[in-house]
């Protein structure tokens, strides 16, 4: 965990983007692919590289899936390196949308 | 003239309704295999993967796939999780302490050796019938060689590690 920074691309920022506007404090792999209208070949890889380098962590949705009656949903949400990295990430695109975002 | 014309029309009449119920069959057996091609494809996308990830990656996919509305987006869902396991598999096997550029350049050029150590061979096998020795000496370096370009891929732990929670 913690290493090197990922490579910033526009579908990077789509995803941060994703999980930085949604109401909620996590998200699903399918509701940020919806979000960030990404195909899930391009969405893991990065969701991957983001938890790899510590922006990112994920659970595990807690109910059981037996009960649920369909697989688990793996939610991700910012870790606070990703919170702060992704501030510096989005301060010299959007300064207008950030006040908005994150107050 | 008249009856030919009643004739085509009959013609396309049958083919036109033999052509709807056959392209319903079809539209009903693809619903059909459908779950089970999304299945196979989210296998072999898994087991392309390292070993530690593929029980999560089956688990969420399946969940994606679960989440996403109409037959084919979920199969156009699946096949994109093959392009995804190529590039987390590519993204979490990389050399360690060097770059992925000097990784390629590196098996090039231990590749380009071992070209030119074969090629060595097969000419002195061509002038000296009695090298049988420094022939089969000069393949265990060429395979030596191979295999050291195989090392130079060596697996990131943090995979494992990431894979662990």
């Amino acid at each position: 965990m913690g290493n090197d920074d990922p490579r910033i691309s526009a579908q990077t920022l789509r995803v941060l983007a994703a999980l930085m506007t949604t109401l909620r404090d996590e998200l699903s792999g399918a509701e940020i692919g919806r979000e960030a209208k990404l195909a899930s070949g391009s969405l893991y890889p990065i969701l991957a590289r983001l938890e790899d380098a510590g922006w990112l962590a994920s659970r595990w949705e807690v109910e059981d899936p037996s009960a649920l009656g369909r697989p688990r949903r793996r939610y991700y949400r910012f870790t606070a390196l990703g919170a702060t990295k992704v501030k510096e990430a989005f301060r010299p695109l959007a300064p207008a949308v950030w006040g908005l975002a994150w107050g | 003239m008249g009856l030919t014309n009643i004739a085509v029309a009959a013609g396309i009449f049958v083919v036109g309704v033999l052509g709807a119920a056959v392209s319903r069959l079809l539209a009903d057996e693809a619903k059909a295999w459908t779950p089970r091609a999304v299945k196979t494809l989210i296998r072999v996308a898994v087991a392309r993967l390292p070993e530690a990830q593929r029980s999560r990656r089956d688990e969420e996919w399946q969940s994606h796939v679960n989440d996403t509305p109409g037959d084919l987006s979920k199969l156009i869902t699946a096949v994109g999780f093959i392009i995804a396991s190529r590039r987390i598999r590519d993204f979490s096997i990389p050399i360690i302490g060097i770059g992925k550029e000097v990784r390629i350049r590196l098996q090039l050029t231990i590749w380009l050796f071992a070209l030119i150590f074969a090629s060595i061979l097969v000419q002195m096998a061509v002038r000296d019938k009695d090298t049988r020795e420094t022939i089969i000496i000069g393949f265990a370096v060429i395979c030596l060689l191979m295999m050291a370009a195989k090392m130079t891929v060596i697996k990131n732990p943090h995979a494992d590690e990431r894979e662990a929670n």
